[in-house]
Parts: C-alpha cells; structure tokens; sequence
C-alpha cells in the first residue's frame, strides 16, 4: 500500500482533489435547483407545480449514470462539446436536485398548515411567509434527510469514471488494472471518499443539534 | 365596514355559505355560534381572504374582496386574526412572533416594534415571557400572544376563530379577560365561540348559523333569553347544559 | 523404501492443512487444470464480449463470437478431442486476472497482450495474434500518424490497456482519456471527445468493418503480440496448450480461422 502511494499518490491526489471539486459545486447547485423545484411542487400555481413535478419523476427514476452518459455523447453532437468532468457535474447536479427537490417538498408539507395562514393573516405575501415562517422551519426537518443527500452524491460522483471525468474513481480504475493490485486500490480510493464524508456526516449531525437546541 | 351581499361558496358541490347577507360596523363586537359545520369559520376566514367566495360581494373598508384586482394583503395588513390553534411561530421568540410582521410588512423600525410589542405583551399579561419560545408556554399563554401578535399591525378588525375551544379550562378565563378588555376598548371583534358568558357580557350581538345560513342575527341578551328558532334553542339548550 | 519411510510421517502433518485449504475453497485454484482435464474433459475460456472480430456477443445466435473463440475451440479439440468441450465466461480487462487467480477460468485468450508487467502476475502462452497499436479516426481527419499528435490532441484509450501506457509513452504531451471499453471509446470519438481512439490495429479493423467514415492513421506503432494467459502453477497446462497451437498452425486450421476473420490482412509469421 505503501509503494502504491509513493507511486501513484499524485494521481489518487489529483482525483481526490476532482472529486472534491465537482463535489461542491454539485453539491452547491443542486442545493439551489433543488430548492425551487420543491418549493414549487408545493405552489398554487399548476403550470409551475406541473413542471417541477414532472422534472422531479423524470431525473428521480432515471439511473445517474444515463443522464451522465447523455451529457457526455448526445450533448456534444447537438450543443455544446462539453468533456466528461462538466457532463458528469451538470448531470450529478440534475440528479440530486430531484432527491433535494423531494427532501425540500416533504420538509415543508411537514410545517403545519396554519403556519402559512397564520404568515397571510398578518399581511405576508405567499413568498414572504415561505421566507421567513416556512422554510425557516422545514430546513429543521430536512437537515437530516439533505445531509443523506448530500453523503450520497459524494459517492455518486464515482460514475464519471465511465465517461473520463478523471475523478477518484477513475484514476483508482486506472491504477488497479495498470498494477493489478485491485484491493490495494480500491482500499486507498475508499479512504480517500471517506475522508470527504465522514467530516461532512459530522457536521450534518452538529447542525441537526444545533437547530434542534432552538426550541 | 364589512358588507356580506348574497354570498355564496361551494367547496365542490358542498354548498358551504348560502346566500349571507351580514354587516358589521366599526366598533362592534359580534358573536358568531352555530353547531360545527354551520359554515361559521368558513364565513369568518373569507374575509381575510383565506376562503375565496363564489359569488355575491364581500366590501371589506370599500375593497372588494372578490375583484380581480384586489391585494389581498393590503386587505389583510387591516384584518388581524386569531386561531384556533394559535398558530405562533415555533421557530422564534415571544417578542419576534410579535415583531416579525410590522417589521417585514410596515417596514417599522425595529426598536420601535419592539416598544409596541412589550406595551401589548403587557396588556396581554405575557411581557415577564417575552423571550420564551411557544413550545414553553401553555396554550392560554400561547394563545394571549397570538392575540398580541394580531394586534401589532394595529388592524381595524380581530377575528376570532373559535380561540378558548383548544384550551385547557383554567387556562380560558385569562384569554377571555383579555378579549373582554379588547371589547371594551371599543376593538371592532367578530368572535366564532361557543363562550356564552362572554356573548352576553360584552357581545353586541349574536349570530346564530346553521348549514351555511344566518338563522338569527338579534342582539346578544335579547338572543340569550328568547331564541325564536327551534334549532338556535336546540343549540344554546346543549351548550348552557355542558357549561 | 528407506527415504520414503523416514518422510510419511511428514504427511500425517500435511493432511490436516491439506483438509483446511480444500475447505477454504483454495482447492480449485491449486488443482492442476491438465490432470483435471483427463477426468472431466471441459476447458473454461475467458473471453471478451464487447470486442469486434475477437470476441462479441452475437444476439441473435445467443452466443460469443470472433477470432479468440474460434482459436479456443480449435484448441480445445486439440488438447481433449471435442470442440464442444469449450466453455467461455465473459471477462473484462478489469476481471480476467482475478478470475484466472482463483480458478473460475483455466485461461483467457481475450486480446490481451504479453508485456513484462503482466508477466510477474500471470503466465503466458506463445504468441497466439501478432497485433500493433493505432490510431483510428475520423476520415476527415488530419492526422496520418503518431507523429502529428500534439498537446491540443486528446486520445481515447480503454482503462488498463496496454495501449493507453503506449499511447503515453509515445506521445507525452498529447492528452490520454480512458473509457471503460472500446465501445465507450469509440462512443466518445463520435461525440467529440477526442481525436482518436488507440489500440490494437487488429481491433480497430473491426470498429471501421461496422462503421465507415473512418480509417487508420498510418502504420502501427508498435509491436504488441496476443498471448494467452495462464496462471503460474499451471506449466502442464501451459505446454498442452503451446502444443496445440504449433498444431494448428501446422495442419492450416490457424490460417483458415485467420482469414475467417481477416480477409484481407496476410497472414503473420508467428515465430518471427
């Protein structure tokens, strides 16, 4: 394990430090995606609410690894040409804003009815009283399914590896079948994800005590 | 200042409010009872617009409510309400479930909210608990404020939606004297309660609802002592008996 | 018989541990393949299935085909008398090693090249397919060679392929993009991703067969011969399949297979 480090260290480095990357801004933009549609699905408004709901059932039942390979191969004959790092971002965020979408809409069914008539009885506007009654309240009840979210698309982020998105996964793929030390690898690439997650499982428990210690 | 004229609501082919012709002026207190599902709560949400009506008119101070393009929130910055349920914020302070709307909504200073908020926790007898959170407080404590809380965007009318029914009974009394202090204070109320004391006490008059009608609309102690409608004795028969 | 006394009480030692690692399995991996095959006459290929003209799976007859399979079945003949003692087991670049290592398979002919790295964790038949790794693209293209690759090119080369190490080594400053398997590769190479796609010429022969509008960029660039792999331990089996194959080529069986699949290519001289 040593020698493969002393080795190939720069390279698992450098997924590593990918991986991270892509990490965040999946994780930043899906948080904003994700958020609107779910608000949306719960608004009055049927145009909207149609479209959310359909963008949520379509990127929720299909496989990431699809809407990654169509951002990779279809994307670039018709749009844009885009290389596998950005077709895997765009489609990691597309996918967790649908379960970030679902989390959100949950989270704010679960604030009692008479909160949002209570925000329009004293002269709120709908937004208003999502603002600064609802969602203020939903994020108490979502930080423990969001932060699930949020560990899983760290491990989802392991499919650019099929379309070249020089993560951690793909250089430890790289590795394992150049030395054929297969466990050695994939024991130092399993390192390297949990040194992502296990911080970021624990600060997702340290906000859920904090915002429970409220009330 | 509020004018009902022949509305009617449905909810599918549920017809909730049947032909409603009622008005309430400035200053008065009225008392709405009926048995559940009268079509009482209904009538008093459409007028903050939590129910939209089918057809007829509804002026609330001029505006009509049902019109196109009617704000709803300018309407309801005037019509404060108090529920059930309470309905405070759990995520925040005493003070800031007081606050929150004339700072947001007026766009009040808020220093000087804060000072309104503390003179009316004051009148509600809840100023030694203005920092506690509601999960803190009883249901009669909770509901005083959110009484407070209608009243610091200084409406021109307070709904009551039936505000003691999910008290514990010691705890009714202290809502009442506030409301009975607000009644005095000249406070335009329209109350839907099963408290008789209090319709007579400081009620101007009592409406009498049943399956979506006004049945009687006479004044309080006149309503008290001789009902005319079978189903309005029927009624005040039960709910004098449980009290 | 004095030598022989003085060392069977050594096998009194040696038969609890020979009980232990029969039951942990190790069995079917130490067992020697060529003493197996006398008592059970079935020989077990790996083999690809993504890869034109040497292994590919054919939906509509329900089975692999391709230069590899035919290789191995003429060889299975060979050695047990019976073609139809062949069975293959679809591998993967990935897979084959481990799946040779602990028995599953008694060999992998699957395009796989013999290279000194391989050489220290598995053992290698002769030479069974002379190949050369180049470049395949679109016949639009300006390249004509390894030559004309610069650091603005970017290659497409499958995940632990001896070609992508080549292409590295040949054309340092070009970029090297690794897919999972030539289809994705080629895939890619259509998408846009690349400029080319590197591996053994013989391979990417059969991509063009199935898809005009593209060719070869020049010569091959190296010298990369096919061998089949077989676990070390396994010498007996290793020499029957060696045999075999200086059979086929002898009696022309290996000639026939080659043009099956190569028409227009001249048949290598294995030996040289």
């Amino acid at each position: 394990m040593i020698e493969l480090l002393s080795t190939y260290g720069g390279m698992l480095l450098r997924g590593f430090v990918n991986t991270l990357i892509a990490s965040v801004i999946a994780l930043f933009f899906s948080m904003i995606i994700g958020t609107l549609v779910g608000i949306l699905q719960v608004s009055k408004n049927k145009f909207a609410k149609g479209l959310a709901n359909a963008y949520v059932q379509l990127f929720l039942n299909i496989p990431l690894l699809v809407i990654v390979l169509f951002f990779y191969v279809v994307f670039p004959m018709y749009v844009a040409n885009i290389n596998g790092y950005t077709a895997g971002i765009i489609g990691l965020t597309i996918y967790t804003s649908a379960f970030i979408a679902e989390t959100v809409r949950a989270g704010i069914q679960g604030v009692p009815a008479g909160q949002m008539e209570a925000g329009l009885s004293t002269g709120f506007t709908y937004w208003e009283t999502m603002r600064y009654i609802i969602l203020p309240q939903a994020i108490k009840i979502v930080i423990p399914p969001l932060g699930n979210q949020f560990i899983n698309l760290v491990k989802n982020s392991s499919v650019f590896a099929m379309v070249a998105g020089l993560d951690l996964m793909y250089y430890g793929d790289l590795i394992a079948s150049e030395t054929f030390n297969t466990f050695g690898t994939y024991t130092m690439v399993a390192l390297f994800y949990l040194v992502i997650t296990l911080p970021l499982t624990h600060f997702m428990q340290y906000a859920e005590r904090r915002l429970a210690a409220k009330d | 200042m509020i004018e009902f004229k022949n509305v009617n609501k449905y909810y599918g082919d549920y017809h909730a409010l049947k032909n409603i012709n009622l008005s309430f002026k400035k200053g008065e207190v009225a008392v709405v009872i009926g048995p559940s599902g009268s079509g009482k709560s209904t009538m008093l949400r459409c007028i903050n617009g939590l129910e939209d009506i089918n057809d007829g008119t509804l002026m609330v101070n001029n505006i009509d409510l049902h019109a196109n393009d009617t704000n709803l929130n300018s309407i309801r910055k005037n019509v404060g309400m108090v529920f059930q349920h309470f309905n405070l914020y759990p995520h925040m302070s005493v003070i800031e479930n007081v606050t929150l709307a004339p700072i947001k909504v007026l766009k009040q200073d808020p220093e000087k909210a804060r000072q309104t908020a503390e003179k009316l926790l004051k009148k509600v007898n809840m100023l030694d608990r203005k920092d506690h959170y509601p999960s803190q407080l009883s249901g009669g404590q909770q509901q005083r404020v959110a009484i407070a809380r209608g009243l610091a965007m200084n409406p021109s009318v307070l709904l009551f939606d039936e505000p003691t029914s999910a008290l514990d009974p010691e705890t009714i009394d202290d809502v009442l004297d506030v409301m009975k202090k607000l009644a005095r204070e000249g406070m335009t109320m329209i109350v839907v309660t099963h408290e008789m004391g209090f319709a007579r006490e400081v009620g101007d008059r009592i409406i009498f609802m049943a399956e979506g009608q006004v049945i009687e609309d006479r004044d309080a102690v006149e309503f008290y002592e001789n009902p005319h409608d079978p189903r309005a004795k029927q009624f005040l028969g039960k709910i004098i008996h449980h009290a | 018989m004095k030598k022989s006394k003085k060392y069977s009480w050594m096998l009194f030692l040696l038969l609890p541990l020979l009980l232990l690692t029969a039951c942990s399995g190790g069995a079917i991996a130490d067992q020697d393949i060529a003493e197996r095959i006398q008592e059970n006459p079935t020989i077990t290929w790996g083999v690809k299935a993504d890869t034109n003209l040497f292994g590919l799976y054919n939906i509509e007859e329900g089975e692999i085909q391709g230069f590899d399979i035919d290789i191995a079945k003429a060889l299975t003949k060979v050695i047990t008398g019976q073609e139809g003692n062949a069975e293959f087991v679809e591998v993967t670049s990935k897979t084959r090693v481990p799946l040779l290592k602990n028995g599953n398979i008694d060999a992998i002919i699957a395009t796989m090249t013999i290279s000194p790295e391989r050489l220290k964790q598995v053992n290698f038949s002769d030479i069974y397919f002379a190949a050369g790794q180049s470049l395949l693209v679109p016949e639009s293209s300006t390249l004509n060679g390894i030559e004309d690759l610069t650091k603005d090119h970017t290659v497409l080369a499958v995940k632990g392929s001896t070609s992508a190490q080549n292409i590295r080594a040949a054309a340092p400053d070009t970029n090297i993009l690794e897919l999972e398997n030539y289809a994705e590769a080629f895939t890619a190479l259509q998408a846009g991703q690349g400029d080319a796609v590197t591996t053994d010429n013989a391979i990417l022969l059969g991509i063009i067969a199935d898809n005009p509008g593209y060719r070869l960029a020049g010569q091959p660039f190296t010298d990369e011969p096919y061998g089949i792999a077989i676990d070390y331990g396994q010498e007996n089996f290793l020499n029957q399949v060696n045999e075999a194959l200086d059979t086929l080529v002898q009696n022309g069986t290996y000639e026939q297979i080659f043009h099956k699949w190569f028409p227009d290519e001249e048949v290598p001289d294995l030996k040289a």
